[in-house]
């Protein structure tokens, strides 16, 4: 906390005072204590106990647990509750240090001390997996300051409204002041807490962030009185903070009192100013506030007739320079590095960034977040990996925060503070900095103490890196003032730093330089005065006037001093502020990748070399799947007038998408991929799930959409969908390992809502007296694909008819909007798989009137696919039932067209709505082909891997040819459906399913229409030979001279419907 | 009027005349803390204020009278003493007592109690 000081506050620094300090080493109370009944289990560290006095309850996760020889002892070692226990078993930090003994004294107390959590094979702090920590991230509790010292009576509050959380918003806080005797907005960020009994009181805030995450912190209020008294015969006469790791102080007791290790030390004073006792600081209520730390060293001096103890207390970063940490490391979940593949799910981050990192070892790797206030300042840079090799957690975090250029900062109340440095501040932003005060010559005595550099630090400043993007690290530096350096000073440099751009570097380049060439190097100066708003932390500026320029300087180190007769005095050591030098960009000749460790090569398969295709598989004559939204059958017989098809059961309804790769059939689903190998044998397959979505807790809501089989046997490319984002998934195993997720392009997906029409993105699949198109007599104006109408015309009294459309794919809704002039009994119905209904709508048929209505219904959220129109009881020979249009918000159109060349499986198309992308290295990198159009349809061309075929979003058939539309080949009314392109290796030939309605073939330029009068068609599939597989809601349709003869193939497959693929084997 | 007193409330604070076992008025000095002087040339009071009583002479029995208030090395106690204006005020202290005494022959030469961390009460 920092600001400036106000005018009044300036009089009284300015006049007449004296302090006094005093201090509390926290003696917290016992909240359980048992008997161990037997050591430490270090396979899941666990300490059985037996007996016990206190509540179990009451003993918290990260409370303090002291071991000892000794009731209340600690000679065994001081361990962490990781977790709360149960009866007979406290759970444990991992520390082979610690010792424990049957019959040992085992004391939960009531304080959490600042701890290191460590790794524990690939589980965290023994036990915690990864589950979806890195994609809804915990909320960081922020309380203002954690502890104050208060007289009893007397109120104080808290602001926690600097909590914060990666990607989401803190949403909710709960507080609790237990032993308050008066509490106001416990729910609010700003609380307040009156207590009138002296002691020492827990403080809990709970933040929730709106992912659903919530954190817990803990604070300390210290009510001075009748049963909590500061320290007697203790001697403190210097603070000292420096910018580097914060404050610290020695604490001379003159006795030898039983201190506890590590315990927390609370300096606060009692000022004067002239005659007003009142204290003057930054943080409201924690004015008195010295210094919050712990005892990190302790020198026992003994002299004749006498002995004292001096203890060294520090703050956060006193504290964790001490605590050890295993090695930290995190990779970006597309950086392609060999290890990639294989690192566990806490080292692998989506999307990583510098605060990411920081989140990381604030919540995972230590327990900061509970004891302390940490802030992070988030320049949302990315970063291909961050690694952190010091041995303690002050080091690891700093390596982290140096890797995005910052600091880490702690102020006198135990504040960490993870921000740019003031000497690396934008110019253009330093203005944001608060200046504490100006000092003038009312404020200092003695010496003014300013060195002015005759010769500049830093002849050069080389700050290199890279700038991670689109999965690669590319190297980038700025040097300052350029090539050449300058006269004098060193060179100065700092590496792996993870740019945002190259602008950046060189900006940072240049303040280094300019900071450490700023013609006023250090400027000290003693103040005569008790001015406790001066600190080394957070950012912040005094202004000093040197020979008439007033400058504005950074603290970087600041002591306070009191001595017996309560003088008090400031010294401030402080750097003048920097300007910014010219940078040149650092040239990496010969590096269009980043140098770095593990160059970023795709894992394995690496794609095979454009050459000879391989080629298809030959369809025999006999051997065929189907696949349909809830079965999958196959025959052995499709040379047959009737088949008889085979049931091969599958895991579920809801097939969205099936892939052939030889006799394995891939099944897909919104949810996960299941595969069946030998898919003729006798009996249904054994059905594994070899893709879940559950697998991919960081891609939240992830959906399925195509898969594709490469004829490269085990090369499965999956097409998926994240919110806006689509993802592309790929295994070289037959679905037994995946490679990570690629982005294919983020925001690719529209996530508006989207109106679907019956006419432009549903097929009519079933109909009972009904004709479409007929005439428009939609009542315009409504965002449909032209206006068509579903006529239904009764030909006798109580005549039933009914149309039945596809969506195309499962959609959960909640409503749907029709339009109709109905003369009978109004049903509307829907269903996920077109064999059971759903009724939404009935409205019996008065005779008195038509009904002509546009009508909305809503009902409880499902999966649909199907909906249904049904009149009954039509009244009268020639009335008739006109259906205009119907609509609903599908949510995001999902993107379905995906192919992959068969001549280099590295070659990848995928069409959204509105681009179609291309990758080159089984898709690893995406680019944009085109951006002018969409497609819901692409099919490679099984020659050229360069040509593709697209049913486009423009309504076109097209043909692109190294990402040039050459021809325009049909036209169509816009739609959605995917699976009715195919071209055969060898005949140039290429077959599509127009409008799902028509068979066409194109040779030699040239459409024919091969079969008409289809519903729905797709699942087109076709083979060497002009052998050709298709689908409608009707039949099976299957050709052997590319369409010239089709001929129906349901066979005996009674409840055929709901048609997904089709597929000729081997 | 002479207004010198002392006790361990405010309120129970009494003249020193009217103890138990009076002491005689000490000679007072009073000292506004540590003067500074600062770049501007400003002067400017540091450190607590702070009180001496000087008592030239008393016997064993009106020294320990005043130990009452200190039987350590020092305490708080409440006084009322003229401060640099000569105007008496009430002030918390902390008492200091003096460890070289001058004790011959039942009486206590020039004892020196200091009163230190004054605090004006109102």
């Amino acid at each position: 906390m920092t600001r400036a000081i106000t005018s009044d506050e300036l009089n009284k620094i300015r006049g007449r005072q004296w302090t006094r300090w005093y201090a509390i080493v926290d003696a917290p109370n016992t909240i359980y204590s048992a008997t161990a009944s037997g050591s430490i289990n270090k396979a899941d560290w666990t300490i059985p106990f037996s007996g016990g006095s206190g509540t179990l309850s009451d003993c918290l996760a990260d409370m303090t647990l002291l071991i000892g020889s000794s009731a209340g002892g600690w000679d065994r070692g001081v361990a962490r509750l990781r977790k709360s226990p149960i009866a007979g078993t406290f759970y444990i930090g991992a520390d082979d240090s610690l010792r424990c003994y049957s019959g040992d004294y085992l004391t939960v107390i009531n304080d959490f001390a600042p701890s290191a959590r460590h790794p524990v094979g690939e589980s965290m702090d023994v036990d915690v997996a990864y589950v979806d920590q890195f994609s809804a991230f915990a909320p960081t509790p922020v309380m203002g300051e954690r502890v104050a010292v208060i007289q009893a009576g007397q109120t104080i509050g808290f602001d926690a409204s600097a909590s914060w959380v990666i990607g989401s918003s803190i949403s909710g806080y709960a507080w609790q002041f237990p032993g308050a005797s008066n509490t106001s907005g416990t729910t609010t960020a700003t609380p307040t807490a009156t207590y009138n009994s002296s002691g020492r009181y827990r403080v809990q805030l709970t933040v929730t962030a709106a992912n659903g995450r919530s954190s817990v912190g803990y604070g300390w209020v210290y009510v001075i009185g009748a049963s909590l008294q500061p320290e007697a015969n203790i001697l403190v006469d210097k603070l000292e903070g420096d910018a580097d790791r914060g404050w610290s102080c020695r604490v001379r007791m003159l006795d030898r009192p039983t201190i506890r290790d590590r315990a927390r030390i609370v300096l606060y004073a009692e000022d004067y100013y002239g005659d007003e006792k009142i204290s003057l600081g930054p943080s409201a209520g924690r004015e008195n506030l010295l210094m919050i730390g712990w005892i990190i060293g302790e020198t026992i001096t003994r002299r004749p007739g006498s002995e004292w103890v001096e203890f060294d207390a520090g703050g956060p970063g006193g504290i964790l320079s001490s605590l050890a940490s295993l090695p930290a490391g995190l990779t970006d979940k597309r950086f392609p590095t060999d290890e990639a593949a294989t690192l566990p799910p806490w080292a692998r981050v989506q999307g990583l960034t510098i605060s990411k990192g920081l989140h990381y070892l604030l919540h995972y790797r230590s327990t900061l977040p509970v004891v302390m206030d940490v802030e992070v300042e988030d320049w949302n840079w990315a970063a291909h990996k961050l690694t952190a090799n010091a041995d303690d957690l002050w080091g690891q975090l700093r390596d982290f925060a140096e890797s995005g250029l910052l600091a880490c900062l702690c102020d006198r109340y135990g504040h960490l503070y993870i921000q740019r440095d003031a000497a690396l501040y934008p110019l253009t932003q330093r203005s944001n900095i608060p200046v504490v005060m100006t000092l003038s010559d009312a404020d200092w005595h003695d010496d003014l103490s300013v060195r002015r550099r005759q010769m500049g630090d830093a002849a050069l400043v080389e700050l290199e890196g890279y700038v991670y993007a689109n999965r690669k690290a590319i190297p980038t530096g700025g040097r300052s003032p350029g090539d050449q350096p300058a006269s004098f000073g060193d060179v100065e440099g700092r590496s792996e730093i993870a740019w945002p751009n190259q602008t950046t570097a060189l900006e940072c380049a240049g303040l280094m330089a300019g900071a450490l060439n700023a013609e006023y190097e250090s400027i000290t100066a003693t103040l005569p005065a008790n001015n406790r708003f001066i600190d080394v932390a957070p950012r912040q500026y005094l202004t000093v006037t040197v020979d008439g320029d007033a400058i504005r300087c950074i603290p970087r180190r600041v002591i306070y001093y009191r001595d017996e007769d309560g003088i008090p005095a400031t010294t401030v050591d402080m750097e003048a502020e920097g300007g910014q030098w010219p940078a040149k960009a650092i040239e990496y000749p010969n590096e269009s990748t980043p140098p770095i460790e593990n160059p970023p090569t795709p894992p394995t398969p690496p794609p095979p070399p454009p050459g000879n295709p391989p080629p298809p598989e030959a369809p025999g004559t006999g051997n065929a799947v189907v696949v349909v939204v809830g079965d999958v059958r196959t025959t052995a017989d499709l040379s047959a007038t009737n088949p008889t098809w085979a049931t091969e059961t599958p895991p579920a309804s809801g097939i969205v998408d099936s892939a052939l790769d030889g006799t394995t059939l891939y099944l897909l689903y919104e949810n996960g991929l299941w595969k069946g190998e030998d898919i003729l044998a006798t009996g249904a397959p054994s059905w594994t799930q070899v893709l879940s979505s559950g697998s991919y807790p960081d891609l939240a809501s992830l959906k399925f959409l195509r898969v594709v089989a490469t004829s490269v046997h085990g090369l499965i490319y999956v097409l998926g969908a994240n919110g806006a984002d689509a993802w592309f998934f790929r295994s070289a195993s037959g679905g037994a390992a995946w490679s990570e997720p690629e982005l294919i392009a983020a925001g690719a997906i529209p996530t508006s809502s989207q109106e679907y029409s019956y006419d432009g993105n549903c097929s009519l699949v079933s109909s009972y007296y009904a004709t479409t198109p007929e005439a428009p007599l939609s009542p315009g104006g409504h965002p449909v694909n032209g206006p068509r109408a579903t006529l239904l015309t009764a030909n006798e009294m109580f005549a039933q008819a009914w149309a039945i459309y596809d969506i195309g794919r499962p959609l959960t809704l909640s409503s749907l909007t029709w339009w109709w002039h109905a003369d009978g009994d109004d049903i509307v119905e829907i269903s996920a798989d077109g064999s059971n209904w759903t009724r939404i709508w009935y409205s019996r048929y008065s005779w008195a009137s038509n009904i002509v209505e546009v009508r909305t219904q809503t009902f409880t959220p499902q999966t649909v696919r199907y909906v249904k129109f049904l009149v009954e009881r039509v009244v009268g020979v020639g009335n008739r039932i006109d259906l205009a249009w119907f609509y609903f918000d599908g949510g995001p159109v999902y993107p379905t067209a995906i192919d992959a060349a068969r001549t280099n499986p590295g070659w990848i198309y995928v069409g959204t709505q509105s681009k179609i992308f291309k990758s080159e290295n089984g898709g690893f990198d995406w680019i944009t082909l085109l951006s002018d159009r969409g497609a819901n349809d692409i099919h490679v061309d099984p020659q050229l891997a360069g040509a593709v075929y697209a049913w486009d979003s423009n309504g076109n058939l097209v043909l692109i040819v190294a990402g040039v539309v050459t021809s325009v080949l049909d036209t169509e009314t816009p739609t959605r459906k995917p699976l009715r392109l195919a071209r055969d290796l060898n005949s140039g030939r290429l077959w599509a399913l127009k409008g799902g309605t028509t068979l066409r073939m194109r040779n030699l330029a040239t459409w024919t229409d091969q079969k008409t009068g289809l519903v729905g068609g797709r699942g087109l599939h076709a083979y060497l030979g002009q052998k050709l597989i298709f689908l409608d809601a009707n039949n099976i349709w299957v050709s052997d001279d590319g369409g010239t003869t089709v001929t129906g193939k349901k066979g005996g497959w009674t409840g055929y419907a709901s048609p997904i693929n089709g597929h000729r084997m081997p | 009027m002479v207004e010198y007193k002392i006790g361990t409330t405010l309120g129970g604070m009494t003249l020193l005349s009217s103890l138990a076992t009076p002491v005689p008025w000490p000679r007072a000095t009073f000292s506004m803390g540590e003067r500074t002087t600062v770049a501007s040339g400003a002067a400017r009071d540091l450190g607590w204020m702070s009180a001496e009583w000087l008592f030239p002479l008393l016997t064993d029995a009106q020294r320990d009278q005043l130990r009452t208030f200190c039987t350590g090395a020092s305490a708080t106690v409440y006084i009322r003493t003229q401060d640099v204006d000569a105007v008496y005020r009430n002030y918390q202290a902390v008492l200091v007592w003096p460890d070289d005494e001058e004790r011959r022959g039942g009486l206590v030469f020039d004892l020196r109690l200091r009163f230190r961390a004054l605090v004006l009460q109102a």
